[in-house]
């Protein structure tokens, strides 16, 4: 059995985690014209793939980039697909028939491509945030290291390489459009330790 | 004449979003070239009359930064960095490599209308 993280670890991760999605989703409603709400946050310690694999299900867009700075190690934004829909929709404006069509049968090429704009976006908002709350630390935005991949497979290859096998997992409750998501971040957890200590 | 801007950023959807606003801005000005990265750019700035450029930050084959500091060996065209790395020391960096000016994304019509009308002096 694995142990929980570290009361004040989670407090910490928490905040940083609500904070980082908060400043992206508003600096996301602005380029796409699409209200946004951010609710509570739970952490836990996903020890076992399998753990990650029942804890996020469904469609996804996944978001790779490194934690640079003083530590450094990958940072993984998982989002629900429809709430990417919804973002790219809200970006290119796309007719909203259009959007629910690519909610349930998935982002092309082009929308993915629109998404790596919200990813770079998503990166510097998070970054103005970590300057603030944990300075000499950032979210690499650069073409070697943010990188945007659609669909779970993808997921559970990435989030498998994570040397220690110990994952922190950052669930937070966004309402994007009206509508509810969960949105996933994940790191190592011993990344998470450095981060924050 | 409608002043010439050149749009450089490796992504296509938001050359076409920035070329949406600018257009948006009503001011009479044009994106009248695009590049994907900076070494393309480098090579439109010698052979276009451009009087205004829009760089993005990180790109393949050669970032804003490095097209900055490159172009302005040879240019005097005013270059706006519009990127989303938000930070002041990102900011600083920019500008002593040479930007005029920098603009963090998202931003607004009214901060891309001024730095149109600073830098054009329209």
């Amino acid at each position: 059995m694995t142990a929980a993280p570290a009361v004040g670890l989670v407090g910490k991760l928490k905040a940083i985690g609500i904070a980082m999605l908060q400043q992206a989703l508003t600096d996301w409603a602005q380029m796409t014209g699409l209200t946004v709400e951010t609710g509570d946050a739970k952490v836990q310690n996903l020890a076992k793939r399998a753990q990650i694999e029942a804890t996020i299900t469904g469609a996804v867009m996944l978001v790779e980039t490194k934690v640079e700075g003083r530590c450094e190690g990958p940072y993984f934004f998982v989002f629900p697909n429809a709430l990417a829909a919804a973002a790219v929709g809200g970006l290119v404006m796309l007719a909203p028939g259009v959007v629910e069509q690519k909610a349930k049968t998935g982002l092309d090429d082009a929308d993915v491509e629109a998404f790596k704009e919200l990813a770079n976006l998503l990166c510097g908002s998070s970054n103005n945030v970590l300057a603030r709350l944990q300075p000499g630390l950032r979210l690499s935005q650069g073409v070697a290291h943010l990188k945007v991949r659609s669909g779970i497979p993808d997921l559970k290859v990435h989030i498998g390489e994570i040397p220690d096998g110990e994952t922190a997992c950052i669930a937070c409750s966004v309402k994007v459009a009206g509508q509810a998501y969960t949105v996933h971040q994940l790191l190592p957890l011993a990344l998470a330790r450095s981060m924050l200590a | 004449m409608n002043k010439r801007i050149l749009l450089v950023d490796d992504s296509a959807v938001m050359r076409k979003l920035v070329t949406r606003a600018i257009r948006q801005t009503g001011l009479g000005v044009d994106v009248a070239a695009e590049a994907g990265n900076g070494k393309e750019a480098l090579g439109m700035l010698s052979s276009q009359q451009i009087d205004l450029v829009f760089c993005d930050w990180n790109m393949p084959e050669m970032n804003g930064l490095e097209f900055i500091a490159e172009a302005r060996k040879t240019h005097k065209t005013p270059i706006v960095m519009l990127t989303t790395e938000g930070t002041a020391e990102k900011s600083q960096q920019a500008l002593a490599a040479g930007a005029d000016a920098y603009l963090t994304k998202p931003f607004t019509p009214e901060d891309l209308q001024q730095k149109l009308k600073l830098l054009l002096k329209i």
